[in-house]
C-alpha cells in the first residue's frame, strides 16, 4: 500500500504551485516560488545522483560482467579522469576544452552522422515494412524537403520550391500544432492524475 | 489576473470535473470499450512471451526533464513501468528501465523496488539504470544495453528526440520489437520511420488507460475526447469568424 | 547333464532337483516312499496323540470311508494304537524334509497308525458295480493312459473366463483325469492316498505363472502419435539453441551500401574543393534577422543562449558564425547562458573558435555566467532575478555589480531579461524552444519593451518555430534556421566561409539521401514483390 504520507505532500504540493500560478495572492506566490527553488536544488542534485549511479552501475557490471568488462571500465577512467582535470583546472582552461573539443564533439558528430544513415535506412525500409498510403506521403514529402533544401546543382525548379514553402507552412505547421495539443491534453490529464493521487510515480510503500 | 490565466484555470477546472464524472458514471454503467491500437495489444503479448520464453523487456523513459512539460510523458512511462515490473516479476529475467535524466532514473528504480515488495520479490538496483545524462550519451549508452542484453521488446516511452533512431536501429540489430511514443515531434518522426509500433500524438498517453493502470486514466480518456471536439469546434469556429471578418 | 522328467508333468528338471520346478511334484521317491504311498492312505503322522483307536478317534466321514471304500482284498490300514503327529500327517513336499517323511519299510504300516481309511480311490479304479456313468469311466481310463500331466496351456485358473470357456470347449476338462488310478498320490495334500483324483493341471497344479506380454497391440496411427509425444516431451527437457544470427544480412547490406554511396557523395566536392553551387535565395525570415542586428548600438547588451547538442555543432557552427560576426561587428556586448549543461562549454569553444579574429575577451567584451538549473522553473528565475540566479561566471568570477563589487561590463545595467536588447536563442529541441518562447514572449510582448527575440534553429525546427514567427503579435522576431538559412544570411551580409565550405556538399548530401530513399524504397518494395512466383500472390490473393 502505498504511504498516504508521501501522497499528501505530492497533492500539497502541486495544488500549492498550480494555484499560485492562476491565482496572484501574494502568499501563494511566495509559497509558490519557494517551492521552485527548492525543486531546483533537488534537480541539480538528482544530476550529482545520476552521476554516481551511473558509476556505480558501470562498475557493478565490471565486476560481474567480464564480457562487458572494457566499456564499463573505459567509462570510468573517462569519466575520473575528466572530473579530475576539468574539477581541477576549471571548464574554461585549455585542458577542458581539449577533452571537449577533441573527444566530445567527435563523438557526437559521428553519432549523429550514423542517425542520418540510420534515417536513410529507415525511409528506404518504410514503404516495405508499411505499404500504405501514409507511408507513401511520408516518403514523398521527406523527398521534397530533402531536394529543395540543397542548392539542387544549381537547378532552379520554381515548383518545387513553392511546394517545399507550403508543406513547411502549411500542412507541417498543421500537422505539428494537432499533435502539440493532442499532447498538451495528454499532459494535463497526466498532471490532475497525479494532483488527485491517481497515479504515484513516486513509489513508496 | 489577466484573461489568459483565468481561461487557463477554468480549463484546468472543467478537465478535473470531467475526469471525475466520468469515473463516476464509468463505475455506474460499466467501462467502456476502448477503441484498439495495435502497440499495446503487442505489448500485452510481448509481456506474455517475455515471461514464458525467459527473455527481458526493456522500458527506456526517455530524457524528460522534470521540472518542464516533458515530465508528464515520463510519468506515463512510469505507470507503464509499474505494470509491466509487475506482470514480468515473475519471470527468470525481470524488466529493466533505461533513462537519461537524474530524476527519472531514481523514480524508475523507486518503481521497480514498489512492485518487487508488491510482489515478495527481491529488488537489484540494477533494474532502474542511468544511461547518459545527455541526449545522444544516453542513446549510446542504452544501444550498447540493448546489444549486451538479450532482449525480447523495448518500450521507448518518454521524451526522445531524432537519437531515438539508434535506439531502434540497435533494437532491430538485436531482433527484438520497439514500441515507441513521445512528446517530441522530430522523436515523433524518428519513431514513425523506424519503430515496429510507433504511437502518435497522445496515444502515448493513453498508455495507462490500456493496461489497466486504472479507472481514473480511462476517465482522463474520456475528459480528452470530451474537450478535443471541443477544442476542435472552437478553433472552426474562430476560423468561421475570421473569414467573415468579426475577429 | 541329464535332466530328470518329472513323472506327473513331464518336464524337464534339473537332476539335483528333488521336487519339479513346475508342479512341484517329487521326483524322486525311495522304497521306503514307495511302500510308505503303497500302504498309507492319508499319511497320518506316528506320534502318539492319544491311545483311541481311530474308530474312536476321527471324524465320522473318516469312519464312513472306512466302510464304503473299502478294497477287495486290501486290509485297512492299521494306523496303530498311537496316531502320527499333526506335523507327520503333513506329508513329505508340505515339511520338505525327506527324512520326516512316513518311511516305512516296505510294505509295513507306520507305526503308531491306526486304523487303515480306506483309498479315496481303489487302485484299478472304481468297481464296475459301484454304477458310475460309462462317460466317466471312459475318461477316466483315457486319463489313465496320458503320460502325466503336462501343462496346461489352455486354461489358467489366474484368468477369469478362461477357464469356463476352456471347460466349455474341452469337456474332458471336466472329467477327472484317471492318471494312474491305484497309485499312491505323492505331491499336495494328498500325498499318500491312493487312486487320488489329479487335479486338472492347468487350474489346480501350481506352477510357475505363465508369462505374458506386456506389451499392447497399437495401429500404426498410435504409435506415430505415441512417438510425436514422446519427441515433445524429450525437446522440453533440452534447451535449442538459438538460430545463429547470420553475420552479413541483407541489413547489413544495405547499411553499408547506403553509407558508402553518402560518403562518395559528401567527400567528392570537399576533396575537390569545390564550391559552384549558388547560396539560396532571400528569405524574408533570415533578413528580419540582419535588420534587426543592424539596429544594434555599440556596447549594446545582447543575450545568447546556447542551447544545442555538441552533436549538432557544425550546423550550428555555419548557422551561427554570420549572424555573430555581425553581431560582434556592431560592438555589442555578449552574455553568454545555457539551460543545458553541455552548453556552457561550447559557448565557450565557439567563442574560443570561432571569433578568435575579433579578439572579444572574456570578462570584458563577453560573459559566460554558465548553466541554470532546473529547466523552466529556472528559466523564470533567471528572468525574474537574474543576478540572484547566476551570481558567478563559468570560472567563478562575481559577476554582477555590488556594493563591494564592480561588476563586468556586459552586465552592467541588467536586473532582468528586458533590459537586453537582443535575445538570440541557439537551440535543437523543439519543447526547449517552445519553453523560451512561452517564457519570454509575454515578457517581451509587453508596452515599452525594445528586446527582439530571434532563434538560430536546426533545420528539423523551422514548421514548429515558423508560426510563432507569423503570430500576431510574433512571439518570435527572426529565424536563422539550419544550414540553409546560414547561408541566407551570409548571402545578405557577405561573410559566409564557413557556410561556403559546406554549401556543396551539403547540397550533394541532400541530393544523394533523397535519391536513396525515392529509389530504394520503391526497389526494396517493387523487387521482392516481382520475384514472388505468381502461384504464391495468387495464394496471397
Amino acid at each position: 500500500m502505498r504511504n498516504p504520507v508521501y501522497t499528501a505532500i505530492a497533492i500539497a504540493v502541486g495544488l500549492v504551485v498550480l494555484a499560485g500560478y492562476f491565482l496572484e495572492f501574494e502568499l501563494l506566490v511566495n509559497l509558490r516560488i519557494v517551492l521552485l527553488e527548492w525543486a531546483t536544488i533537488l534537480v541539480a542534485v538528482a544530476l550529482l545522483v545520476g552521476v554516481i549511479n551511473l558509476f556505480t552501475v558501470h562498475w557493478r557490471k565490471m565486476s560481474t560482467e567480464p564480457q562487458n568488462r572494457t566499456n564499463s571500465a573505459v567509462l570510468i577512467i573517462s569519466m575520473m579522469l575528466t572530473l579530475g582535470l576539468v574539477g581541477w583546472f576549471g571548464p574554461t582552461a585549455p585542458i577542458s576544452l581539449w577533452i571537449f573539443n577533441h573527444i566530445q564533439v567527435p563523438i557526437e558528430s559521428s553519432l549523429f552522422a550514423i542517425l542520418s544513415v540510420v534515417l536513410i535506412m529507415a525511409g528506404v525500409r518504410l514503404l516495405r515494412r508499411k505499404p500504405n498510403l501514409l507511408s507513401i506521403v511520408f516518403i514523398g514529402t521527406a523527398v521534397v524537403i530533402l531536394l529543395m533544401s540543397g542548392p539542387l546543382f544549381g537547378i532552379d525548379l520554381p515548383a518545387l520550391a513553392d511546394l517545399r514553402t507550403w508543406i513547411g507552412e502549411v500542412p507541417a505547421v498543421a500537422g505539428a500544432r494537432g499533435i502539440l495539443l493532442g499532447v498538451t491534453l495528454g499532459i494535463v490529464a497526466a498532471g490532475l492524475r497525479i494532483l488527485m493521487g491517481a497515479d504515484r510515480p513516486y513509489g513508496g510503500s | 489576473m489577466d484573461n489568459i490565466r483565468i481561461i487557463g484555470l477554468i480549463f484546468v477546472l472543467v478537465f478535473f470535473f470531467l475526469m471525475v464524472a466520468a469515473a463516476v458514471i464509468s463505475r455506474q454503467r460499466g467501462g467502456r470499450k476502448l477503441r484498439g491500437i495495435s502497440a499495446f495489444t503487442r505489448l500485452m503479448r510481448a509481456i506474455g512471451l517475455a515471461v514464458e520464453a525467459g527473455t527481458r523487456l526493456h522500458v527506456s523513459l526517455g530524457r524528460g526533464q522534470p521540472l518542464s512539460t516533458q515530465s508528464a510523458i515520463g510519468y506515463v512511462g512510469l505507470s507503464i513501468l509499474e505494470r509491466i515490473a509487475k506482470s514480468t516479476s515473475i519471470s527468470d529475467r525481470p524488466t529493466i528501465a533505461t533513462s537519461g535524466e537524474s530524476s527519472l532514473g531514481i523514480l524508475s528504480q523507486d518503481t521497480q523496488r514498489t512492485a518487487s515488495k508488491y510482489l515478495g520479490d527481491e529488488f537489484d538496483p540494477m533494474r532502474g539504470r542511468i544511461t547518459g545524462l545527455t541526449p545522444y550519451s544516453y542513446a549510446a549508452g542504452t544501444l550498447t544495453m540493448i546489444q549486451e542484453e538479450d532482449l525480447g521488446a523495448n518500450m521507448l516511452i518518454g521524451s526522445y528526440g531524432s537519437e531515438a533512431g539508434l535506439i531502434t536501429d540497435a533494437a532491430e540489430r538485436s531482433d527484438s520489437m520497439t514500441l515507441g511514443g513521445t512528446d517530441n515531434l522530430s522523436g515523433q518522426a524518428v519513431l514513425f520511420a523506424s519503430a515496429q509500433e510507433p504511437l502518435i500524438g497522445e496515444e502515448t498517453y493513453a498508455g495507462g488507460a490500456y493496461l489497466g493502470s486504472g479507472e481514473m486514466h480511462t476517465a482522463s480518456l474520456y475528459a480528452q475526447d470530451i474537450l478535443r471536439w471541443v477544442i476542435i469546434a472552437l478553433i472552426i469556429i474562430g476560423v468561421i469568424l475570421n473569414l467573415i471578418g468579426v475577429i | 547333464m541329464e535332466e530328470i522328467i518329472c513323472p506327473h508333468c513331464g518336464k524337464p528338471n534339473s537332476p539335483s532337483n528333488k521336487f519339479c520346478d513346475y508342479c512341484l511334484g517329487q521326483l524322486k521317491q525311495s522304497d521306503e516312499q514307495i511302500s510308505e504311498a503303497e500302504h498309507s492312505e492319508i499319511g497320518i503322522g506316528r506320534d502318539d496323540l492319544s491311545e483311541q483307536t481311530p474308530e474312536e478317534y476321527g471324524p465320522d466321514w473318516l469312519k464312513n470311508l472306512q466302510e464304503e471304500h473299502s478294497v477287495k482284498g486290501e486290509e485297512p490300514i492299521d494306523l496303530g494304537d498311537g496316531l502320527s503327529t499333526p506335523s507327520e500327517m503333513i506329508s513329505d513336499w508340505m515339511s520338505g524334509d525327506e527324512e520326516e517323511s512316513l518311511t516305512t519299510e516296505a510294505g509295513e504300516s507306520p507305526p503308531g497308525e491306526g486304523s487303515q481309511v480306506q483309498p479315496f480311490l481303489p487302485h484299478d479304479g472304481f468297481p464296475e458295480d459301484d454304477g458310475l456313468p460309462d462317460w466317466l469311466d471312459d475318461a477316466l481310463l483315457d486319463r489313465s493312459e496320458q503320460d502325466g500331466f503336462e501343462a496346461d496351456s489352455r486354461v489358467d485358473p489366474a484368468i477369469e473366463g478362461s477357464e469356463q470357456d476352456a471347460l466349455q470347449k474341452d469337456p474332458d476338462a471336466t472329467k477327472p483325469s484317471q492318471g494312474k488310478l491305484g497309485e499312491l498320490e505323492s505331491a499336495g495334500p494328498l500325498a499318500g492316498l491312493k487312486g487320488a483324483l489329479s487335479p486338472e493341471p492347468g487350474i489346480t497344479r501350481p506352477r510357475k505363472p505363465a508369462a505374458y506380454t506386456t506389451k499392447l497391440r497399437v495401429t500404426a496411427t498410435q504409435r506415430a502419435h505415441v512417438d510425436l509425444l514422446a519427441s515433445i516431451v524429450e525437446d522440453e527437457g533440452h534447451t535449442k539453441p538459438l538460430p545463429e544470427r547470420k553475420a552479413i544480412s541483407q541489413r547489413h547490406v544495405l547499411r553499408w551500401v547506403i553509407t558508402i554511396i553518402l560518403l562518395i557523395a559528401i567527400s567528392w566536392p570537399i576533396v575537390t574543393s569545390s564550391q559552384q553551387m549558388p547560396f539560396p535565395a532571400y528569405e524574408e525570415v533570415s533578413a528580419e534577422v540582419s535588420r534587426l542586428v543592424s539596429q544594434l548600438n555599440g556596447n549594446s547588451p545582447v543575450l545568447f543562449v546556447f542551447d544545442y547538442e555538441p552533436g549538432l555543432t557544425a550546423e550550428f557552427d555555419a548557422a551561427t558564425t554570420p549572424v555573430m560576426d555581425h553581431v560582434i561587428s556592431r560592438g555589442a556586448l555578449l552574455t553568454l547562458v545555457s539551460i543545458s549543461p553541455s552548453g556552457p562549454i561550447l559557448a565557450e569553444r565557439f567563442m574560443g573558435l570561432m571569433q578568435a579574429s575579433h579578439e572579444y575577451k572574456s570578462g570584458e567584451q563577453y560573459v559566460n555566467l554558465g548553466y541554470i538549473p532546473g529547466g523552466a522553473a529556472g528559466l523564470v528565475s533567471f528572468f525574474d532575478n537574474p543576478q540572484n540566479t547566476l551570481p558567478y561566471t563559468l570560472d567563478g568570477v562575481p559577476a554582477w555589480e555590488t556594493s563591494t563589487n564592480k561588476g563586468l561590463p556586459p552586465l552592467t545595467g541588467i536586473n532582468e531579461i528586458t533590459d537586453y536588447e537582443m535575445v538570440v536563442l541557439l537551440v535543437d529541441d523543439p519543447d526547449t524552444a517552445r519553453t523560451w518562447i512561452e517564457q519570454l514572449s509575454p515578457r517581451i510582448n509587453e508596452p515599452d519593451v525594445l528586446t527582439s527575440f530571434v532563434l538560430i534553429t536546426s533545420a528539423q525546427l523551422e514548421p514548429i518555430v515558423l508560426p510563432y514567427y507569423d503570430s500576431s503579435p510574433p512571439q518570435v522576431n527572426g529565424l536563422v534556421a539550419g544550414l540553409r538559412g546560414g547561408a541566407v544570411y551570409a548571402q545578405i551580409n557577405g561573410n559566409g566561409d564557413i557556410v561556403r565550405k559546406y554549401w556543396d556538399a551539403f547540397g550533394m548530401g541532400t541530393f544523394t539521401a533523397a535519391l536513396l530513399i525515392l529509389v530504394g524504397g520503391l526497389g526494396y518494395y517493387v523487387i521482392p514483390e516481382l520475384m514472388r512466383s505468381p502461384q504464391v500472390q495468387r495464394k496471397g490473393k
